[in-house]
């Protein structure tokens, strides 16, 4: 990515090497197709999906593996409805068991309107899948503190929340994004809130590795530009982080040089 | 015989959990099952025999963020 193509800028999870900085949530696209043209555009790497039981009625009705198998897509399946680690633990298990990998975001909400993380079922998952073998990604409220527990429990990556799922207000603390970026051994996924380009922008430029969007994609008017247009965004806030962000400062300071200055004094002369 | 599928109790004529999956069309798709809390790896499903109020689970990876 960097201009000249002196080195590949990429990333590491779990020992898989990674270049896009967006992961992509399929979920609520409104059909395949336009979910399939999403990825294409998106240019992601990393695709996340949930577990669910079989509607042994209609088999093939929520089946998602067919429409994106064998074009070498790192599967990071969810814990999504979880409510104790040991729920998590078991999702984990039975998604390792479907072939695709043993990539796993825990994800164990709280079950009101915020659905935020509870951050005690989420170390102890964390600690447990890692113990297992598990590439674990933990969705995590965006406690530097907390954050840094996760690592030390194993986590291969911390995903912090900008704000709650599906809400699209971005990043609610960036002064707290900040302080986990600057402690982190392992890369820091933005997870969750994510409403537009900009915020996915935002958390590149503040450090983080990447960002996962699923909402902000699949509900805009037309989720195939909006993929292109985050794309577009990461790669953007990455170079911006790379090329390094001048100091905010409370006062002005001139951008045309006052030397040589036409002067009203001398005016008439 | 009776086993609990998917939170659904069912009366089925199979042997195992192959035979299980065959009538509902699922026995080459991607499908991970849970037979009393016991996760199956494919190779198995031949050889584990259903049994009286077995407790199962059958799940797949589906749309999710």
């Amino acid at each position: 990515m960097l201009q000249g193509g002196k080195h590949m800028d990429t990333y590491t999870i779990g020992g898989t090497v990674l270049k896009s900085r967006l992961f992509l949530g399929t979920g609520r696209f409104p059909n395949p197709h336009v979910m399939k043209q999403a990825i294409a555009a998106s240019e992601a790497e990393v695709l996340t999906f949930a577990l669910r039981r079989v509607q042994l009625e209609a088999v093939d009705e929520d089946a998602i593996l067919q429409h994106v198998d064998g074009q070498g897509f790192q599967y990071l399946p969810n814990t999504s409805g979880s409510r104790t680690a040991e729920e998590a633990v078991r999702i984990a298990r039975l998604a390792r068991a479907s072939g695709v990998g043993n990539w796993i975001k825990v994800e164990i909400s709280v079950a009101d309107e915020t659905l935020l993380p509870d951050p005690v079922e989420t170390l102890k998952a964390t600690e447990q899948l890692a113990k297992e073998g598990f590439v674990v990604l933990p969705y995590t409220s965006d406690d530097p503190v907390l954050c840094r527990r996760l690592e030390e429990a194993g986590a291969a990556a911390i995903m912090p929340g900008g704000s709650p799922i599906g809400t699209g207000l971005g990043i609610l603390n960036p002064y707290n994004l900040e302080r986990i970026v600057e402690k982190a051994k392992v890369p820091v996924i933005v997870d969750a809130g994510i409403g537009s380009p900009s915020d996915a922008a935002l958390a590149l430029e503040l450090g983080a590795s990447a960002v996962l969007v699923n909402t902000a994609i699949a509900k805009a008017k037309d989720p195939v530009a909006m993929a292109h247009a985050f794309k577009m965004a990461v790669e953007a806030g990455r170079a911006a982080r790379l090329a390094g962000r001048i100091p905010k400062k409370p006062y002005a300071t001139a951008s045309s040089g006052l030397e040589w200055l036409v002067s009203r004094s001398q005016a008439g002369r | 015989m009776n086993v609990k599928i998917n939170g659904q109790w069912m009366t089925i004529h199979g042997q195992t959990v192959y035979d299980l999956l065959e009538s509902h069309g699922l026995e080459a798709k991607p499908v991970v099952v849970e037979a009393d809390g016991v996760i199956l790896v494919p190779s198995q499903w031949k050889t584990t025999q259903l049994s009286e109020g077995m407790i199962l689970e059958v799940v797949h990876l589906v749309a999710g963020g």
